[in-house]
């Protein structure tokens, strides 16, 4: 509850912002007065949440009704930020089970590509690069310092490790054949 | 009178929201459809005599034609540059991972190994 109220106060202006556009879609869809109603507690809700502010002579239960009603677009939001602490902090987790000297170059299979983090980690396995998994579910890949993929790094830490296969061997479109090492 | 309607608005929500999420999930999955391709390889004629380089042309074509998901024609590409004997178990991870449910393709697992990238000599 700590790391939501944190998270809702440093996302504060961007939830109002999506509140706005709710508000907007309201207003066309249901009339102005009712549309300001059930939008406003949405915003009331989070500023509660960031800042302990809060408007007075408004009935609870319209309160309630407005957060329900503006819900979704806002969960929306929440839970993505909610979802990039997580993520962050398993990469912290993992970089840290690594030598220190290689933190630098780690990165998250997440952030590779358009696709889930395991479909990415055989993209980059199937580019001569190392990817794998580290316990907490979290796939991480390697770079050098300019960013070219490794081949052999033999990771500390991982359940699971997609790269290229020893001895290298390429297939004829000239990619190294990989697979999984662990 | 708001305070009366409140409930009856979050009661006639809830399944409509159910409804949505059941019908965004689609039919077929796009791996099952590259699930079909192999089984339309496995059924050609004569598919004993086509060479590597073709079996893996004929997956090539069919999937850039039949299958929409991004997703499912990545992992295939990545996942035909892998070892003969690893291609369909790394595959069916990856469908599982992502459909989180699981996955079988008995005709992928008997072809894949010879319908992918082709070693150098």
């Amino acid at each position: 509850m700590e790391n939501l109220s944190k998270t809702i106060r440093n996302h504060k202006n961007t939830t109002q912002t999506i509140s706005g556009t709710i508000a907007a879609i309201g207003l066309e869809k249901v009339g102005q007065k009712t549309a300001g109603v059930l939008v406003t507690p949405a915003v009331w809700v989070l500023n509660y949440s960031a800042d302990g502010s809060k408007p007075s002579g408004v009935d609870a239960g319209i309160y309630a009704s407005g957060f329900l009603s503006a819900g979704a677009s806002v969960a929306v939001s929440l839970m993505k930020s909610v979802l990039d602490d997580d993520l962050q902090r398993k990469f912290e987790m993992a970089t840290k089970s690594e030598p220190p000297k290689y933190a630098p170059f780690i990165k998250t299979c997440y952030h590779f590509a358009s696709n889930p983090q395991l479909i990415n980690a055989q993209r980059i396995a199937s580019k001569g690069g190392t990817a794998w998994m580290h316990s907490n579910g979290l796939w991480l890949y390697i770079t050098d310092s300019r960013g070219n993929m490794v081949a052999d790094y033999k990771p500390k830490s991982a359940v699971k490790v997609y790269q290229p296969v020893y001895p290298f061997q390429r297939n004829n479109n000239g990619s190294l054949i990989w697979g999984q090492t662990k | 009178m708001i305070k009366f309607f409140v409930p009856i608005v979050f009661i006639l929500t809830i399944p409509l929201l159910v409804s949505c999420q059941k019908e965004s999930k689609p039919a077929t999955s796009g791996f099952d459809q590259l699930c079909e391709v192999f089984n339309e390889l496995k059924n050609l004629a004569g598919v004993s005599q086509l060479s590597q380089e073709e079996k893996s042309n004929f997956i090539l074509e069919n999937m850039s034609k039949k299958i929409q998901d991004p997703i499912v024609s990545n992992s295939w590409e990545a996942v035909r540059q892998a070892t003969p004997e690893s291609r369909y178990q790394i595959f069916k991870d990856g469908a599982e991972e992502v459909t989180g449910e699981p996955w079988d393709c008995p005709n992928m697992q008997a072809l894949a190994a010879s319908a992918g990238a082709t070693p150098e000599l």
